[in-house]
């Protein structure tokens, strides 16, 4: 306990490093049939269950079988496969898409994973008996024909359709104080008490009985840690590590059975159960919710009473950061190649506000920030929740740490937030416990979201309004009829038919997801989950049947800035100034604006949006709300409603591919915006003008979230001077509204790459004595001038 | 054009090179700089060679243009041709009066425009578009050049208006112009940035064409007044020009004495305006000079720190610690 402070550090420095290298950096990825495997016979055994105890089964042979994972550095223990950095396999969930993808799992280029002929070979045979019974084919058999079509168009995409859905915080608070003992008593409490003589009762007593299993199965699963933990003891001479190991198995026969009494056990508690929240479904965005507040009172205790210091808080939590990039989830080629980096979108929550509205930014709040910079792994992301009384030392913090380029933390705003969740339905108290996502906010373990139910493509509805429903690059009739842009007398008109487009697509997206929500709550029920998400257990629901006491569904409209941009530009061209033909303009889309070389440039030079010119913001403020209109009108399968999000992850490169050139001058295949973004690159009046351009949406509005992507040179942030004005750039922002802001820092490494390769870096912009410009448009010596500027001031 | 006398101040007129929005490096927090036109000095190392003359002007990039020859078509003035080999155009800049008709009609963007006309109301209006983030950055405007002094009326103008809407106001001058048009405005300012680019007359005239003898009692004068504002003193640090130990200890002699002053700052050397004076037709004067790097910064702030013990210096406004 009373080492000398730098030899604690170098040990924390050395474990930290280990365990990244071999967890991570040299850990080749492989896929393994075991979960597949146990989960296939699971089903077989119990064959004539419902569906949830099957589910209960399964997850129950899982933990009772399979290949435990422990690195000779860790000290707290969990991890959903045999293997670091190996994906799990749902056969029940995604047998067919598995199958199509799994001669190319080693060799796309994109997030490429390892895996033998003879693993294939099991794999194949084991997934080919799910082929009809798996949730994807049922989803399958459920699309109608006209949605298919608008999904193979790239109108629309729907999730869900073969994998579990995440987004959700389980109620960690909960788990701490009362361990799954706790939550068992409730359930038999239930069992005890509530016995309705109807469907309704047989069908919760059957969740809560699948319940019980499932939480006597992770108490098992800890125990069989517990044992490895012991017998590695009995294997090492290194008496450190001897009662390190000693320790562990202690805490693992304590947790999650009971609650937890320290940071450590809290830390282990949470965490083997976050790994069989994976090995149970394996949803992405599994979140870690308010961690710097439901850990905050064992941190102050161990501290107070001595059992804790920061270092040991540090080594922690950085080992937590590798154990979350370790996890990595199997995801088809379409995905991967636009989400590649196998993103688990994992997300912890720091700063925000109590339950009377006070600073609840503390100490663990700081030293998250500190560990996230030492391990320097990509998952989990952290979002700030930045409010009017926050804590000046805290922002600065933030800022510095945006600084460091990691990408993270990404700052929420409790201005714009809180009120939401009291829209959605929440009261004060709770809406102001509200978790992130990485845009996405929740209130922590009582709510479902479903952030992503589906994804609109707002450019394509817009060249589908300008020509009666036909995609002018394919001709093919897609959307209602709604006129020709030849016929149009004013831009009302023109915007009157995006809006029709916008409400159809809209509701196909919903027609769709109900169904799959359906077939999630039938198919695919996740009782461990549910038993530690509020209300589940008390109305005898899964999360899955609407078990959860605040439920929607979310819908994203991608590509707002281009939709915008693609609009001002023929309102100005076709209508404003007259100097464009409607004719024209449809021809020269049609031909990818080929010998329309001035067309284009007119279509270039007409007002874009981030330049905090209202010709066009006010056409995204309106583009925005009738989306966000559409979408909340329609209820959800589970109660509750559909709610609205301007953000893309990054189907809006996907979208972009899949459509042809548009008003804007974009292309045909060129990426769309990204989030409520400007395009990239035409905000050219600098940062404040891109604030103000974005903050003219109304976020407020925008129910689930906005997304606002800025990119920095790091040479503005050289000094504590411009660190300081950066937070109240940060405070404007959340000032005038805003839901959501991150940084990306550019760094000179990111600015050679850039010179060698130019097409990838198209949209970045530096500063050049006064003016803004593309970097790669630049001459090479202008290019060295302002890297050798960029690095003299990343020295300082 | 702007010196057609009009009552209104809001109505009177000035050539803006350009409005540049969320700045950092030109006083407290969150800026907008007003560049404005014409410049009495031509230093070597210029890096807004756009901001020199008063007059409007248009730029050219070569390797943008289509050579489709509608700019000498719609050129009212007749200021535009092909070369010989009709290989680029050429600028008659003594023709060219700044109408950029050829620049709104290039289909290339091959022409930009260098200024443009503006009343003050329509300067405060940009100004004011980012008011929100001065609050709590205690940010403003600073007025920049070219020389402001150049346009004393319109700035006097344009602060007078600033200040009625509360907005906290800073001025880089380099202090070169009749002591009656500089003081009017240094009631008006909260921050004055001034530049000490050699502090021996006869370097100064041959860097950047003029005497600095008016310049230093200006800024004396300036100091001694009872206006309450704060003064940064800036030395652009070109390696071999103006770092010599000897300029540096003539300069911290002169700037021990100001009483107003805040801080001192270095500016580190660059070629980034290079490409400007191509479009401009005209030819960069140090080519050979390079880009200082940190460790050269350094040393000659240390200098100066020690000839000047007790002053505030920063680099490109990075503080040094003190010695
Ligand atoms: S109009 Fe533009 S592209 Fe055509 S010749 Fe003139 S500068 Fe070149
Ligand atoms: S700015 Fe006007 S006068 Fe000058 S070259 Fe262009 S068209 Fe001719």
């Amino acid at each position: 306990m009373s080492q000398p402070v730098t030899e604690r550090r170098e040990q924390t420095i050395r474990r930290i490093t280990a365990m990244k290298k071999r967890m991570i950096l040299e850990r080749p990825t492989e896929l393994l049939p075991e979960r597949a495997l146990l989960v296939t016979a699971a089903y077989e055994e119990h064959a004539a269950e419902p569906p949830v105890m099957q589910r209960a089964y399964a997850l129950q042979k899982v933990l009772a079988e399979m290949t435990l994972f422990m690195d000779d550095d860790e000290l707290f223990v969990g991890h959903p496969s045999p293997r670091p950095r190996s994906p799990i396999v749902c056969p029940e969930l995604g047998a067919c898409w598995i199958l199509d993808d799994l001669d190319s799992f080693a060799t796309r280029s994109a997030d490429a994973i390892g895996l033998t002929e003879e693993n294939k070979f099991v794999l194949r045979d084991c997934l080919t008996k799910w082929r009809r019974s798996s949730l994807d084919a049922v989803v399958d058999r459920l699309l109608s024909e006209e949605v298919k079509n608008a999904l193979d168009e790239g109108m629309i995409t729907v999730g869900g359709r073969g994998t579990a859905q995440g987004n959700i915080s389980i109620n960690y608070r909960k788990l701490l104080a009362k361990g799954l003992r706790g939550i068992i008593g409730e359930i038999d409490e239930k069992l005890r008490t509530d016995m309705p003589r109807d469907i309704e009762g047989t069908k919760k007593r059957t969740f809560w009985k699948a319940a019980r299993i499932s939480c006597e199965a992770v108490i098992t699963f800890a125990h069989r840690y517990a044992d490895l933990t012991a017998r590695k003891a009995e294997e090492t001479d290194d008496a450190r590590r001897k009662a390190e190991l000693l320790e562990m198995s202690a805490t693992l026969r304590r947790v999650p059975e009971f609650p937890a009494a320290t940071f450590r056990e809290a830390l282990q508690s949470l965490w083997l159960v976050y790994t069989v929240l994976h090995i149970e479904a394996d949803p992405h965005a599994i979140l870690l919710g308010r961690f710097d507040q439901y850990m905050y009172p064992f941190y102050a205790r161990d501290k107070a009473e001595g059992r804790i210091s920061d270092e040991d808080v540090l080594e922690l939590l950085a080992s937590l950061w590798i154990k979350c990039t370790a996890i990595i989830k199997l995801m088809d080629s379409v995905t991967t190649r636009t989400f590649a980096g196998f993103p688990l979108f994992q997300n912890v929550t720091i700063g925000g506000q109590g339950s009377h509205g006070e600073d609840a930014s503390n100490d663990l709040s700081r030293l998250i920030l500190d560990a996230a910079v030492r391990a320097r792994v990509t998952q989990p992301s952290i979002g700030f929740r930045y409010h009017n009384k926050i804590d000046p030392d805290m922002l600065y913090k933030v800022a510095e740490t945006i600084r460091e380029g990691l990408g993270y933390p990404a700052v929420m705003n409790d201005n714009c937030i809180i009120p939401k969740h009291l829209i959605r339905g929440a009261t004060l108290e709770e809406a102001r416990n509200y978790c992130t996502n990485c845009v996405e906010t929740d209130i922590e373990g009582m709510t479902d979201s479903r952030a992503h139910s589906g994804y609109v493509n707002f450019p394509k509805c817009l060249l589908l309004a300008m020509n009666d429903g036909v995609d002018p690059d394919t001709g093919r009739r897609i959307g209602p009829r709604t006129g020709r842009l030849e016929t149009f007398s004013s831009f009302d008109k023109l915007f009157a038919a995006y809006e029709t487009q916008v409400a159809h697509f809209t509701r196909l997206i919903v027609d769709a997801y109900d169904l799959i929500d359906g077939a999630h709550a039938v198919h695919a029920p996740e009782p461990f989950m549910s038993s530690l998400l509020d209300d589940c257990i008390e109305r005898g629901m899964t999360r899955q049947e609407g078990g959860v006491r605040y439920n929607f569904s979310g819908i994203f409209g991608v590509g707002l800035a281009s939709v915008a941009d693609a609009m001002a530009a023929v309102r100005k061209l076709c209508f404003d100034d007259r100097s464009v033909a409607p004719s024209a303009m449809m021809e020269a889309l049609k031909n990818n604006f080929q010998n329309a070389k001035t067309l284009r440039n007119s279509c270039e030079e007409a007002p874009k949006f981030g330049n905090d010119d209202d010709y066009v913001d006010l056409i995204a403020r309106d583009a925005a709300h009738i989306f966000c209109r559409e979408v909340t009108q329609y209820p959800c399968m589970r109660g509750g409603f559909y709610i609205p999000e301007l953000h893309s992850v990054s189907t809006h490169v996907y979208f972009g591919e899949v459509t042809g050139a548009t008003p804007d001058g974009r292309l045909k295949g060129i990426a769309f915006s990204d989030g409520a973004s400007p395009v990239g690159g035409r905000d050219r009046q600098g940062p404040t003008a891109a604030v103000r351009s974005m903050t003219k949406i109304d976020h407020q509005e925008v129910l689930q979230g906005v997304l606002y992507n800025q990119k920095f040179s790091r040479t503005l942030l050289k000094g504590p001077g411009e660190v300081a004005a950066f937070t109240d750039y940060i405070r404007t922002y959340c000032d005038l509204g805003g839901h959501h802001i991150q940084f990306n820092m550019i760094s000179t490494e990111e600015l050679r790459k850039a010179q060698e390769n130019p097409s990838a870096y198209r949209d970045l912009i530096v500063r050049v004595a006064g003016y803004s410009a593309y970097f790669t448009e630049l001459n090479r010596n202008t290019q060295d001038e302002i890297i050798a500027r960029t690095e003299y001031e990343e020295l300082s | 054009m702007d010196h057609r006398r009009i009552e209104a101040d809001g109505k009177r007129t000035g050539r803006v090179l350009r409005i540049e929005r969320t700045s950092i490096h030109d006083g407290t927090g969150l800026r907008t700089v007003v560049f404005l036109k014409g410049c009495p000095l031509s230093c070597l190392w210029c890096s807004t060679p756009e901001s020199q003359k008063g007059r409007l002007e248009v730029g050219y990039v070569a390797d943008r243009c289509a050579l489709c020859g509608r700019c000498i078509e719609i050129c009212p003035r007749g200021a535009l041709r092909f070369d010989d080999g009709k290989s680029r155009i050429v600028i008659d800049r003594e023709r060219c009066d700044g109408c950029f008709a050829c620049v709104r009609k290039c289909p290339a963007q091959a022409l930009k425009s260098y200024g443009s006309i503006m009343t003050v109301d329509e300067v405060v209006r940009e100004i004011e578009k980012d008011s929100v983030f001065y609050f709590h950055s205690g940010g403003g405007v600073t007025i920049s050049g070219g020389e402001p002094l150049e346009q004393a009326a319109f700035v006097q103008a344009l602060l007078g208006e600033c200040r009625k809407q509360g907005i906290h106001r800073a001025l880089e001058t380099s202090f070169l112009g009749p002591w009656e048009k500089i003081e009017p405005l240094l009631p008006l300012l909260n921050l004055v940035h001034t530049d000490l680019k050699h502090p021996i007359p006869e370097e100064h005239r041959r860097l950047t064409g003029v005497d600095n003898r008016p310049i230093l009692e200006n800024i004396l004068k300036a100091d001694a007044s009872d206006h309450r504002f704060d003064l940064v003193v800036r030395t652009p640090l070109i390696p071999g020009i103006n770092d010599s130990e000897e300029a540096l200890s003539k300069s911290a002699s002169f700037i021990k004495g100001l009483k107003k002053l805040k801080e001192v700052e270095f500016l580190a050397y660059h070629r980034l305006g290079i490409d400007t004076y191509g479009h401009l037709g005209l030819s960069y004067p140090l080519r050979e000079i390079k880009t200082p790097n940190l460790n050269f910064m350094l040393s000659k702030a240390r200098l100066f720190m020690s000839k000047a013990p007790g002053i505030h210096v920063t680099i490109n406004g990075i503080p040094v610690n003190p010695i």
